[in-house]
């Protein structure tokens, strides 16, 4: 005579989202601080942004009201950048705590829910995603809510790069 | 469990929560450009923050919470570590660094419990979860349920199935065949499409699938008796009033809107009877009326069965094969339990006799699809004013629309067997193969899903629908039924089932509470979702 069971959503929106979310979930250096340790860390803070012509990613090392200077996550090399080209920064201080398992995790364990389902995998699967996003950008400031001059407070030299010291010699 | 309220609060609340959460940002850091600003501003903080000092040569000392600015030796020291421009770490212990070799100091407030509002969100789903599952796991009656489904909308969830097929057959010898209204459906071309589905934990059996299709006039109607006769009709008599127990209910029973009339059970008698009066004013021709009702059955006897499958417990198969080979229990359960829960009875009143007339019943069974069925109406009284009385079970139907209407006469429907059937929209042939063979069966798993395709005898024609389904399914054991094993109460219920709905009233009252109001009453648009990924 009835129902119900099983869980997932085929609506796209959803798969889309929840792959987002997974995927930015797992793209944070291993350097960054936990978030309890953010006043002991010597490194800068993890900075991206776009330019013209390319994606930048990795530690900020020092601005100014010029430019900007960045150790390449993946190169290990320093690159400079003038300020102007920079667009839409989004900076982290500290480890994101991650959440993304439980997306999956919780909203399969609603097949025990029978017909209920309908209502608390939707359920699930939003707090999950919201939980899983709002995690991620725990401990981020972007160019909404962080001016480019008290950025330089989470560069390795908030001073600026000493004069002596040659770009290439940072890593 | 108030689950629409429930949820509906635990929604906002944790919405609210992850909200605040995402919106939240930390300013933690201060960046000081000499000594005294960073005494000035640290004096009167309880706890001392560590304090980095950026060196004018690019190297970082990290001091802990003890750490000294003596402007008179123009010093800052403390315990920590120093770094160099590579933050390689070259010193760890006492440091002593002069200010002026200092380019900017920096403090950082420690971040109190950043995560308290996602966990916080977090533990209330997972308490939610939990109750949810802990009340499935303790009443399986009330989350999980049973036979094929049939969707003319493929995304549609079944708070829309179009149709339920042979939701008594529990067993092959239950087998019977099953005709529910698809009604009139605008169809463009020759092609009409039904999704069946398996949305439960049982194996679904499938002997046979057929399309019934009659064409229509302009205002002309077919409708199906609860014999599976069928009548043409034209004219549509709209109900001027209904009365029930509870008073008036016309506005639910006038419009075919799927706002329903139900009752909650008898807490002391599960079969306790009630009355619906309808009244009809101004019929022109009371010659050949017929009563189209829509309904469908609440929980009950979904509760029922799982009841039945529960007091079984680990002797399910041996019951089953009993049933089997021993034969009669078909009949003895219409004997038992559903001659007691009974029909939705009509009677007409006759003015010349100063009584109710019996004339038939109505009765289908399962909670999912609304059936639409008609009762021919006899020795109906000749003046425009025609009264009814319904008499049923309380708590066990819902009903949806009642009017009355003139029957043309008697008809038979085409009945169309399906060109092709696809599975996860690719031709199954075997599928077809097998519904097409008389004592062949399509046997359908939790989570298949096929697509009937018929053929029409001419396109663009206004046709009737009826789907044809014989079968039978068989229910999965739950292990966690099996703690439920009473073959006493099981003798009881298919041997003196008037006592058993007696006794069980108290139960059912108490799932009936909870589950059926709200989960029903639950009108959120879940369209958008499918319960199987393909």
């Amino acid at each position: 005579m009835i129902l119900k069971r099983s869980p997932i959503m085929k609506t796209n929106i959803f798969i889309l989202g929840l792959f987002l979310v997974l995927l930015n979930s797992c793209s944070t250096p291993s350097y960054l601080p936990s978030s309890d340790q953010i006043d002991v860390n010597e490194y800068g803070s993890y900075i991206r942004f776009r330019t013209a012509y390319s994606n930048i990613e990795g530690e900020l090392i020092s601005i100014d009201s010029t430019e900007i200077t960045v150790l390449l996550a993946e190169k290990r090399t320093c690159v400079t950048f003038p300020l102007n080209e920079v667009k839409l920064f989004k900076l982290t201080y500290a480890q994101p705590k991650q959440y993304g398992w439980k997306i999956p995790v919780y909203t399969l364990a609603t097949i025990a829910h029978g017909f209920w389902l309908i209502l608390t995998a939707p359920l699930n699967l939003i707090v999950t995603i919201s939980v899983t996003a709002s995690g991620d950008n725990a401990f981020t400031y972007s160019d909404k809510n962080m001016t480019y001059d008290k950025l330089r407070m989470f560069a390795r030299f908030p001073q600026g790069i000493p004069p002596h010291i040659e770009l290439e010699s940072i890593n | 469990m108030r689950i629409n309220k429930l949820s509906k609060s635990v929604v906002i609340l944790i919405i609210g929560l992850v909200a605040i959460q995402a919106c939240k940002t930390h300013y933690f850091r201060s960046n000081y450009q000499d000594a005294n600003a960073l005494l000035h501003e640290t004096q009167n903080i309880q706890i001392k923050p560590y304090l980095k000092a950026h060196l004018l040569n690019g190297e970082v000392c990290i001091l802990k919470d003890s750490w000294q600015v003596d402007t008179i030796k123009n010093l800052v020291s403390g315990y920590g570590s120093r770094y160099d421009f590579r933050r390689t770490k070259v010193f760890e212990g006492g440091i002593s660094v002069p200010i002026d070799s200092v380019a900017l100091f920096e403090t950082n407030t420690k971040l109190q419990n950043p995560e308290s509002e996602r966990i916080t969100a977090l533990s209330i789903l997972t308490g939610l979860d939990a109750v949810i599952g802990v009340l499935c796991l303790s009443s399986p009656k009330a989350c999980f349920g049973s036979c094929p489904t049939f969707y003319i909308n493929e995304t549609d969830n079944f708070h829309y199935a179009d149709a339920e097929g042979f939701s008594n057959a529990i067993s092959p010898s239950m087998e019977y065949f099953d005709i529910d209204a698809l009604n009139n459906q605008k169809v463009s071309g020759d092609e009409f499409s039904i999704m069946m589905k398996n949305e439960a934990l049982e194996t679904h059996c499938i002997n046979d699938v057929k399309l019934f299709a009659y064409p229509l006039e302009k205002g002309e109607r077919v409708y199906q008796s609860p014999s599976n006769d069928f009548f043409l009709c034209e004219n549509e008599y709209s109900l001027s009033q209904a009365n029930a127990e509870e008073g008036d209910i016309t506005t639910l029973l006038k419009s075919n809107d799927r706002i329903e009339r139900f009752s909650l059970s008898d807490e002391n008698n599960l079969s306790s009877k009630e009355e619906v009066y309808l009244t009809y004013d101004q019929v022109a021709h009371t010659d050949s009326l017929g009563l189209i009702l829509n309904f469908r059955q609440t929980l009950m006897t979904t509760y029922l069965i799982y009841s039945a499958m529960g007091y079984m417990g680990d002797e399910v198969g041996d019951i089953f094969a009993k049933i089997e080979t021993e034969g009669g229990t078909s009949d003895k359960l219409k004997d038992g339990i559903k001659k007691e829960l009974g029909n939705i009875d009509v009677y007409v009143w006759n003015e010349s006799k100063n009584d109710w007339e019996f004339q038939n019943g109505y009765n289908e069974t399962g909670p999912i699809a609304i059936n639409k069925q008609i009762i021919p109406l006899y020795n109906i009284p000749s003046n425009s004013k025609i009264r009814i009385k319904l008499v049923l079970n309380k708590g066990l139907w819902r009903m949806d629309y009642a009017s009355l209407t003139t029957i043309k006469k008697q008809v038979s429907p085409i009945e169309i067997s399906p060109s092709t059937i696809s599975n996860k929209g690719k031709l199954d042939h075997v599928a077809l193969k097998k519904i097409k063979t008389v004592d062949k069966y399509l046997i359908s798993m939790p989570g298949s899903e096929y697509e009937f395709n018929f053929t029409l005898p001419s396109a663009d024609t206004d046709y009737d629908f009826f789907l044809y389904s014989k079968g039978y399914y068989l229910e999965w054991m739950r292990e966690h039924w099996i703690k439920d094993k009473d073959l006493m109460k099981l003798r009881q219920m298919v041997d003196n089932s008037k006592k058993y709905l007696r006794e069980e009233a108290e139960g059912f009252k108490q799932y009936e509470a909870s589950m059926e109001q709200e989960f029903w009453n639950s009108r959120i648009d879940t369209k958008t979702f499918s319960y199987y990924e393909n």
